[in-house]
């Protein structure tokens, strides 16, 4: 809009106290986490009353984020939670950007019918198939490395794999890319193949550079849904080996008295560096977003 | 972009991770595994069911029992993915409501034949799961709910203590209810724990009164169906009680916290043995422990709490039978009642134990517990039946008809049982 | 050449391809086969070949009227004595009911949770689409404003988008507490005392309204940035422009910036219509679908049936329903944008 320096004092002061209304509502869920995660049980309940429950008042106590680390696994879930995360959004790029660059820039039969079915797959959500794909990966033979090499297991359940290999193919990533794709020059393109390139050369010459704020964001989508999934390992990895960070705070819950300090202290625990992740990386991705012009 | 080289070897690293890490690594001490699945429970069991195990692993060389926690409240799904996957642990923890639907299901083995059967039969009745004739689990421990209140309210009232003997009757306590409420110093003054609104505790906690005025939740005869049981004349009369206490302001919907009996919010906690260390400590000396009123048709309390099984691809059934029978020694069972507080089930286990022996001052919730405890009933459709009934109750509190809630619950439990053809065997 | 171009694209695809056939399309099938069958998650009996009836039990609705009793003319036969006993009305439970001179007509459905949960699901999408978007492009015009220390505040706006849903569900459950949630604490403070406290997810006419104020804090930092990405991309000079021609500023907004980000809006609207209605995590996490069925969503009764309770055939109904209710609205949507285009052009 209108710069700053036509900006009158009254005005901005008026504006900069509006974002500073809108940012303690903002804040104030996350403060309540934070402080209650340094809180006991009454603690919490005892300042729920009043202001002091989003501030870090009273007896402080370090205890809940011992007891997350200690009896809350950390260390185990949060690698298994980058692992999946990790591994499923950069094949994720890979197979998406590659679909979406057959769509977008290559001719053939049925592209149209492809891109009407990719705007419906838009709209199924993931709890319909959920039940049906825990049933139908519950039957494939799976493998699994062990003392004695590589085995046939009878299913895919309980692995880290099922966690991530039905969310490689994803519509929405494939969708944005396309919708970037389409919107890259396409003298580049034809300029390469007179300079006789295949379409691969192409793809990784010429279309990928262009393209880093799609990757970037799409990159960015994708973990987080990655990193919160909660449903799908809930009914498909019940041991301890294979389970990502969200369902290990399942654990503070369902016993009679919740630890709600250790709840809040886990929640910390994973909220926070993802947080600061976005913070150091926030001037990078925004420029992405604006840049990938996910506009519609 | 990365050199090839350092791509390869992040490419091993998260292969092998993907693959990798189910299991333990095996040792090499000529020990047979036996793999446990049990819910995650408060700390002081954990600790007690880690003991118990090292216990066993110590006492023989032939087996060792490998333990995993779950969480509880996706328990019967991590189950169920395991069923599917045909990785069922060889010793599995069933909460007793549960162990119709898993033997029928095919989960379970049956016990008998693994675990001697005198060790059994010692054990208090709630405490076992049977069904079809067959016992599939077996506890070292239940729970006991009770009325917990102070000695000085009931000395301000004018009422007589009841005991296990001479419990209060249903006009006795409904009573005692409405003069503590017009006396104007407790707002609610009887605490149901409403705020808990899973269906586990509303059907372990308000079935038992149901039964106590003459109904119950299915036909246990036949188990077919819950006509004229749910919904018949003793069913809407238990409805029309529950009710009445939420129009007459006895019982609040939701209670701010569960602290009301404490903080003297109430008068009457109606609350399980595991509440009773921390009233023990806020209400001191003043505690008193009562059974729940006799309805009609006697006092009956909840029964049966996490009980233990073998599944039925157990590649081991001798020794997932040797852990358990282990476990049932009154040793065990009194060592697991010290460090935990939960109720022993046998009576010597209970003479052995710190608190429950004759004198012990947790004597009560086991003389609760052998006298008035019933197990919840053992049909495969025991979800569906606690979530009707849970449905049904809490409709009757926010002022559904009764007759209607009711007839609703039935029917979906009817219907549930009549879909899986009356839960035939194979 | 002309080979490789025909094969090139199935190259390309084929992994995409493979994925989502394997891991979307044929789940899908499997549950439209299942609709069909009365197969249970865990169970000793095969699944057998039962017809429409899961079809029946979820959408069947009916009307039975009746009239007073004769004597009494202000009673009725109890409407359940009619559907326990009556083979046609088997299976039926009152949904509401109104009158008609002397006559009672009540509306009676196979399963009332069901249509409820319907409503409650477009209900909530009517409530969270306008309420995130107007605040997404509220704050994305605040933070566009040109005043230092945007990016503190654009960072603070987005940071709930990075929280996982279920982490937002158990901290605003607290929140929303009836008697010391800090919602009614500071809604009390604000008005001093005039607003009793609420208690917004024990009532059925606030739950869902809770759950919408929720997502829509949880969501509109994402739709912000978009939004963002759509105002930096209008020219500066049609602002100069316009401010020289001596337009307001709600001019310049109505006439600038609304028209320019007019795609963008659509795509945000879109998005998040297709997020609400498959609303799930937050109802399971903070209510279980209470009270009394006021915050059940249509996924939610899904993954209830299915999982839970593991009638997995009824919860494959209802996914199945739900898309093809979906599919058929953006079929309709589309077909009238286009002909209200012909009509135009």
């Amino acid at each position: 809009m209108t710069p700053a320096a036509y900006k009158s004092i009254p005005l901005r002061l008026a504006l900069y106290a509006l974002m500073a209304v809108f940012g303690v509502v903002f804040l104030l869920p996350f403060l309540f986490m934070l402080s209650s995660s340094l809180k006991t049980n009454d603690g919490i309940f005892a300042d729920f009353a009043s202001i002091r429950a989003v501030l870090p008042v009273g007896a402080l106590t370090g205890e809940n984020y011992l007891h997350a680390f200690a009896r809350g696994n950390i260390g185990h879930y949060l690698a298994n939670s980058l692992l999946i995360t990790g591994v499923t959004v950069l094949m994720g790029m890979v197979v998406n950007s590659l679909a979406a660059f057959a769509l977008a820039r290559l001719e053939w039969r049925g592209k149209q019918t492809a891109l009407t079915l990719l705007v419906i797959a838009l709209v199924v959500p993931f709890e319909a198939i959920s039940v049906p794909l825990m049933i139908l990966v519950a039957k494939l033979p799976g493998v699994a490395l062990g003392a004695d090499g590589l085995t046939m297991t009878r299913s895919w359940l309980d692995t880290l794999y099922v966690q991530i290999v039905p969310f490689v193919a994803n519509a929405f990533s494939i969708f944005l890319f396309y919708q970037f794709f389409r919107d890259i020059p396409k003298d580049f393109d034809e300029a390469a193949y007179i300079d006789g390139a295949t379409p691969l050369q192409v793809y990784r010459h010429v279309i990928v550079p262009s393209s880093l704020p799609v990757f970037a964001t799409v990159a960015i989508l994708q973990s987080l849904t990655m990193w919160n999934q909660y449903l799908w390992p809930l009914i498909t990895v019940p041991g301890e080996a294979a389970r990502p960070l969200m369902i290990g705070m399942e654990q503070f819950f369902g016993a009679r008295k919740t630890a709600w300090g250790e709840v809040m202290a886990y929640a910390s625990l994973i909220t926070v560096p993802v947080l600061i992740a976005f913070i150091v990386l926030q001037r990078w991705f925004v420029r992405s977003v604006v840049g990938s012009g996910v506009k519609g | 972009m990365l050199s090839t080289g350092i791509l390869q070897r992040l490419a091993t690293f998260a292969l092998c991770g993907l693959l990798c890490g189910c299991g333990p690594a095996p040792r090499q001490d000529g020990r047979i595994d036996l793999i446990l699945w049990k819910n995650l429970a408060g700390l002081d069991e954990e600790a007690a069911t880690s003991a118990l195990i090292d216990r066993f692993n110590a006492v023989q060389t032939r087996w060792r029992v490998v333990a995993q926690s779950l969480p509880q409240g996706g328990y019967d799904q991590s189950i169920v993915a395991a069923s599917l996957a045909g990785r069922m642990p060889c010793v599995v923890a069933v909460d007793n409501p549960m162990v119709a639907s898993y033997a029928w299901a095919g989960h379970l083995r049956p016990l008998d034949g693994e675990v001697p059967a005198p060790l059994i039969a010692a054990v208090s009745p709630a405490a076992v799961g049977r069904y079809a004739g067959k016992v599939y689990a077996v506890g070292q421990f239940d729970a006991a709910l009770a009325l917990f209140t102070r000695r000085s309210i009931l000395a301000r009232m004018q009422t007589r203590i009841p005991t296990l003997d001479r419990p209060w009757s249903g006009a006795e306590f409904q009573t005692l209810l409405e003069r503590l409420k017009a006396g104007g110093q407790y707002r609610y003054p009887l605490d149901l724990s409403t705020r808990d609104d899973k269906a586990s505790w509303w059907t372990y906690a308000f079935s038992p009164i149901l039964q106590s005025f003459g109904g119950d939740l299915i036909d246990r005869r036949t188990g077919a169906t819950a006509e004229g049981v749910l919904n018949g004349a003793a069913a809407l009369r238990f409805g029309t009680w529950f009710q009445m206490l939420f129009a007459k302001g006895l019982v609040d919907r939701s209670e701010p916290d569960d602290n009301a009996f404490i903080k003297g919010r109430a008068a009457i906690a109606y609350n399980g043995n595991w509440s009773a260390p921390e009233f023990q400590r806020h209400v001191g000396n003043d505690l008193l422990v009562l059974p729940p009123p006799d309805f009609g048709h006697g006092v009956v309390i909840g029964g049966g709490s996490w009980q233990w099984a073998i599944s039925r691809t157990c590649a081991h059934p001798d020794g997932a039978g040797a852990f358990i029978a282990f476990m049932l020694q009154d040793a065990q069972i009194a060592a697991m009642s010290d460090a935990t507080g939960n109720v022993p089930v046998t009576e010597a286990a209970a003479a052995m134990s710190r608190d429950f022996g004759p004198r012990g001052k947790s004597r009560v919730f086991f003389d609760l517990m052998r006298r008035f405890a019933r197990p919840r009933p053992a049909t495969p459709g025991f979800s569906t039946v606690a979530n009707a009934f849970t449905t049904a109750l809490r409709d009757i509190m926010d002022g559904k008809d009764v007759h209607d809630a009711l007839d609703d619950g039935t029917d979906d439990i009817d219907r549930t049982i009549a879909d899986n053809h009356g839960y035939a065997a194979k | 050449m002309n080979r490789d171009r025909r094969i090139t694209p199935l190259v390309f695809g084929a992994p995409a391809l493979i994925g989502l056939a394997v891991f979307l399309v044929l789940p899908f099938l499997m549950a439209l086969v299942l609709t069909f069958t009365d197969q249970r998650l865990v169970s000793p009996q095969p699944g057998a070949f039962v017809g429409l009836r899961n079809y029946q039990r979820l959408l069947s609705v009916g009307a039975l009227v009746q009239s007073p009793e004769r004597d009494r003319d202000t009673a009725y036969v109890r409407v359940r004595a009619v559907t326990r006993s009556d083979p046609a009305w088997r299976g039926y439970r009152p949904l509401g009911d109104f009158r008609i001179g002397a006559r009672r007509v009540t509306i009676l459905a196979k399963d009332p949770p069901f249509l409820r949960a319907l409503g409650n699901t477009f209900a909530f999408a009517m409530m969270v689409v306008p309420l995130q978007c107007a605040l997404a492009l509220g704050l994305a015009l605040l933070v566009n404003a040109g005043i230092r220390g945007e990016t503190v505040f654009r960072a603070i706006y987005f940071s709930p988008v990075v929280m996982s849903m279920v982490i937002v569900s158990v901290v605003w459950a607290f929140l929303f507490d009836r008697d010391l949630g800090l919602l009614n604490q500071t809604l009390g403070a604000i008005s001093f005392g005039v607003v009793r406290p609420v208690d917004w997810l024990g009532n059925p006419a606030t739950a869902m309204p809770a759950i919408a104020i929720m997502s829509a804090w949880q969501g509109a930092g994402f739709q912000m940035l978009i939004l963002l990405a759509g105002l930096q991309g209008i020219s500066q000079e049609l602002y100069d422009a316009a401010r020289i021609d001596g337009a307001s500023v709600w001019q310049r907004f109505v006439h600038i910036t609304l028209p320019g980000l007019r795609q963008t809006i659509v795509f945000v609207l879109i998005v998040t219509t297709i997020a609400a209605l498959g609303l799930f995590t937050q109802v399971d996490v903070m209510t279980g679908g209470g009270p009394r069925g006021a915050t059940a969503t249509v996924m939610f009764e899904a993954v209830r049936h299915g999982v839970r309770e593991g009638d997995i055939a009824y919860g494959a109904t209802i996914s199945v329903v739900y898309f093809a209710l979906i599919t058929g609205l953006i079929v309709l949507q589309q077909w009238l944008m286009r002909s209200r285009a012909r009509v135009a052009g």
